[in-house]
């Protein structure tokens, strides 16, 4: 039998080889010969007929599926890096499940924004490139190539021709231009990391496969931020427009993308199912693929733990996994728990514009005066110390020169002699969110570390919206503020541009309202510096600033806890964007 | 008066009461301090796009625009859009309500079906071993935390012994069946799926049982002092000295009359184990209105809360007028005039 989306995709296949100069006719033989399917003759028909005289292809005996033999143009565009066309392992496709605590809340690629949403969005929208690996690496999924001008401000991508949607039409430039336009049009979600840098029409279709990037400012990282850019088919957005919506309430739960899984099932709260497409235009692993995974929702510790001894889930986040179960999965035989580091840092932000922590001897008084090693302990050894205000993944940008600050109770009661209150003797806030234990038990070792140079600590939990507010204002803003950052895109820019930069102060990131004309220069000058040199140079000054400063104390940043099972195969952990499920496969 | 007037003098009294709980509601979740907005709008997000949020979903409005805003909606069957998923409130709550209303009626059903023999016997049995050991039973139902006994038997009949999942509303292979009511094992009996109903009642059967723990000490004691009550009474004596069967006695006259504390009991548990399932839902993962209430308070997300609000206003409110009812069945000296 010949579904819908076989017929569009024949129609859209006989469209793109129409282009290449071959015929109907030769068209159809093409699919015999490399489809090879009993069910050619009715594609010919629901694509309208062959051209008279036309030969209908003798009926094989397999179902006509094209692949990518067929899809793959005569041009000879070559297949991305790790892709091939079908998979050549023997791996019989199987679903897998993934447990996750955090639901999918809304799919739509320009207005949802998490870890869950954007693992599930790259599995049915494509990107110009994709993040891969630790340390993240960038790699071209829609592009082909791309080059920028030499102050970074201009940027032309080449579009891979192959690329189709899961309506069979194939992904044009003007697709491109159009998203880029929706997503500053509806500036939510991923929008803030484009907005200071392009507009609604800074992207403009200069041939079918070949887009231009004319931003507002020079811009450096932007291949990093672009795998946030998910390319939507415009004509199907535009078919589901309310009220001019551009689809915003259709595509909360449906999708209109041409990634490597469509939607099968959506159950809010519960689970959600996706169903992998065989002949995605990129392809697949050349060990196998999955048949589809179901993304289900297990929101406890223990039910996770229990869920994947009991076989019931392959994979899960982790991220709600205690260290007791953490442990327990570590000594179980046939799994494995991630051991690296991600990209999130733990920082106790202080205040740098109000009370005793504005002065810089009592701020480098507190960061000498915290045991890090305490931490460490507290997380059962599951986390690294800092060495600066970056994750250990972005290193490099640390300046050689920095000299972590480390537990040493001398030098913290020398340097609060140099300040302000040489004796202690005042009352210093620590807020954190209400059942974060670990958060809570950093307090307490602050609380008694802090109590030996005569500052009292008054603990405050808090939910995290009112954390979020209170770190508005310079007033309001709490003196010691504990604080988990994660990143959207592998670059020191995302870390050090939310947290230190003047502008942003009040955002909770920025909740010491730290305030340095010298550093803002350094860090909009990075931004605007395409050579990778030149960028590592100046978050070298950057860092050495924010250390000799003692803007935060930065403690620690801890390991992945993804735990997966023995069964499934082509998992890499990659610490940006949540998880991504085509190169999964499932073992027999 | 008769009793169709009673009925709509209490569906009407209702109303002021719905509208005192929207007031205080609305009031209380915008009295807190935070930003939703600025919470909704993401880490990094610019001021302009945290002012959009707030334009987005009238948060800039003065107060009395926005409740009067609200209360249009509710009248007309917009209640509101959660301002972090962005999905229309009324369509959340027809996924997560009639998963809670499946748990707790099988709880309920759970603790009356067990509950109410319990009793019966261990008055009849009073001060005898049946009694002692039904006590022990009750006590240990109202003691023991659901959270502890959900993972216990999490632990040992779904991982030590294989015999139940330990989580979700149904297989995530079969998939819920066609929808009708949004009960899973209503709607795979109305579908005829089998092998749908079996996957819905074994996921059903650990939560359901652990959330009618407290109920079912509750209707066992209930049931028994009220049952030790009516033991005694001269019309049982009568009953009896007709030569009437024992069972006929015990249930006809006995358990009728004893009936009257248990079904306020039983009306006022429901909407208690609505409100208290959300610790059962988070253990077990069933996607219901307790946890969808949890995580849209910590997220300051007003719509869901007081879409919630409402939702549990109108449930008590129908339970009472259903219990008040019901005692006129149950008892024919009650008459509503």
């Amino acid at each position: 039998m010949v579904d819908e989306r076989q017929v569009a995709l024949a129609k859209a296949l006989m469209t793109h080889f129409e282009t290449l100069g071959v015929s109907r006719r030769q068209f159809f033989k093409l699919l015999a010969k490399y489809g090879g399917g009993a069910s050619v003759g009715a594609l010919i028909a629901a694509c309208g007929g062959a051209e008279k005289g036309a030969e209908t292809p003798a009926a094989p005996a397999a179902e006509a599926t094209p692949t990518r033999a067929a899809a793959s143009p005569a041009a000879g565009a070559s297949p991305a890096a790790g892709a091939t066309p079908q998979p050549t392992g023997q791996v019989t496709p199987k679903v897998l499940v993934f447990g996750s605590g955090q639901d999918i809340s809304n799919l739509d690629p320009h207005v949802g924004h998490d870890y869950s949403i954007a693992s599930n969005q790259r599995s049915v929208y494509d990107t110009l490139v994709r993040y891969q690996g630790n340390p993240p690496e960038i790699e071209n999924v829609l592009a082909t190539q791309y080059e920028s001008n030499e102050d970074a401000s201009e940027w032309t991508f080449k579009l891979d021709p192959r690329a189709v949607f899961h309506d069979g039409t194939p992904v044009k430039a003007s697709d491109v231009v159009y998203s880029v336009g929706r997503l500053i049009r509806k500036n939510k979600g991923p929008a803030w990391m484009f907005v200071n840098v392009m507009g609604e029409n800074s992207a403009r279709a200069i041939d079918e496969h070949t887009v231009k990037f004319t931003l507002n400012t020079p811009f450096a990282p932007l291949p990093l931020i672009l795998p946030w850019l998910f390319i939507v088919n415009e004509k199907v957005v535009k078919e589901h427009d309310v009220n001019g919506d551009e689809g915003e309430a259709w595509l909360l739960d449906h999708e209109a993308g041409s990634g490597p899984f469509v939607i099968k099932r959506w159950q809010p709260g519960d689970s959600y199912e996706f169903e992998a497409l065989p002949d995605y235009w990129w392809g697949w692993p050349k060990e196998g693929r999955l048949a589809g995974y179901i993304w289900k929702i297990i929101r406890e510790s223990s039910s996770q733990r229990l869920a994947l001894l009991n076989g019931d889930v392959h994979i899960v986040a982790g991220l709600e996994l205690n260290a007791e179960d953490v442990q327990a999965l570590l000594n179980a035989p046939g799994f494995h728990v991630n051991n690296e580091p991600g990209l999130s840092v733990f920082a106790v932000k202080l205040n740098n514009q109000r009370g005793p922590t504005s002065d810089v001897n009592v701020r480098k008084a507190i960061s000498y005066a915290m045991d890090y090693e305490a931490v460490i302990e507290a997380l059962n050894g599951r986390a690294v110390l800092l060495e600066g205000p970056l994750p250990p993944p972005l290193k490099e940008y640390v300046s050689p020169n920095v000299k972590p600050y480390r537990h040493d109770m001398d030098k913290a009661r020398e340097y609060l002699a140099k300040s302000q209150y040489p004796n202690g003797g005042f009352e210093l806030e620590y807020v954190y969110v209400v059942g974060l234990d670990i958060e809570e038990q950093i307090g307490l070792i602050l609380l008694d570390k802090l109590s030996q140079l005569n500052i009292r600590v008054r603990m405050q939990s808090m939910v995290w919206p009112d954390m979020v507010a209170r770190a508005k204002t310079v007033e309001t803003a709490p003196d010691m503020m504990a604080v988990y950052s994660g990143t959207s895109y592998a670059d020191p820019d995302n870390f050090l541009w939310q947290a230190y930069h003047s502008s942003q102060a009040g955002f909770w990131a920025a909740a010491s309202h730290y305030k340095n004309p010298q550093l803002d220069k350094l860090l909009e000058a990075a931004r605007a510096a395409p050579s990778h040199d030149e960028r590592v140079r100046l978050y070298h000054q950057a860092t050495e600033i924010l250390v000799n400063d003692a803007v935060e104390v930065w403690v620690q940043s801890q390991l992945s806890n993804v735990v997966w099972s023995d069964k499934v195969g082509g998992y890499r952990y990659c610490p940006i964007m949540g998880y991504y499920l085509q190169p999964l496969w499932l073992k027999d | 008066m008769n009793f169709g007037l009673y009925l709509l003098q209490r569906l009407a009294l209702i109303v002021p009461v719905l509208f005192g709980l929207t007031l205080l509601t609305f009031t209380l979740s915008h009295i807190v301090p935070g930003d939703p907005a600025l919470l909704a709008a993401g880490p990094a997000a610019t001021p302009q796009m945290v002012e959009q949020i707030r334009q987005e979903f009238g948060l800039d409005d003065p107060l009395p625009i926005q409740y009067a805003n609200y209360l249009k909606g509710l009248v007309t069957g917009d209640w509101g859009r959660s301002i972090l998923s962005r999905r229309p409130v009324t369509a959340d709550l027809k996924v997560f309500w009639p998963a809670t209303l499946e748990l707790v009626l099988a709880a309920m059903a759970i603790a009356v079906a067990i509950g109410i023999p319990l009793g019966v016997i261990s008055a009849v049995a009073h001060d005898r071993w049946p009694d002692h050991a039904s006590r022990v039973f009750a006590l240990m139902g109202v003691s023991v935390p659901a959270f502890w006994l959900a993972l216990l038997l999490q632990w040992f009949i779904a991982l030590r012994i294989d015999f139940m999942p330990i989580g979700g509303r149904i297989d995530t292979q079969i998939g819920p069946p066609d929808h009708f009511t949004g009960l899973y094992v209503i709607d795979s009996i109305l579908a005829r799926d089998f092998t749908a109903l079996k996957s819905a009642l074994i996921h059903l059967a650990l939560p359901a049982f652990t959330l009618s723990m407290a109920p079912l000490a509750t209707v066992t004691r209930m049931t028994r002092s009220s049952m030790l009550d009516i033991l005694g009474q001269d019309y049982m004596r009568t009953a009896r000295a007709k030569g009437l069967a024992e069972r006929t006695v015990l249930l006809r006259h006995g358990l009728r009359n004893a009936f009257i504390p248990t079904l306020t009991m039983i009306g006022l548990s429901l909407g208690w184990l609505m409100g208290g399932s959300v610790l059962v839902e988070t253990i077990f993962d069933w996607p219901g209105i307790g946890l969808y209430a949890v995580k849209s308070a910590l997220t300051l997300d007003f719509m869901p809360i007081m879409g919630i609000t409402f939702v549990y206003g109108v449930v008590f409110s129908l339970i009472n007028l259903l219990v008040d009812v019901l005692y006129a069945f149950v008892d024919p000296r009650i008459r509503y005039t």
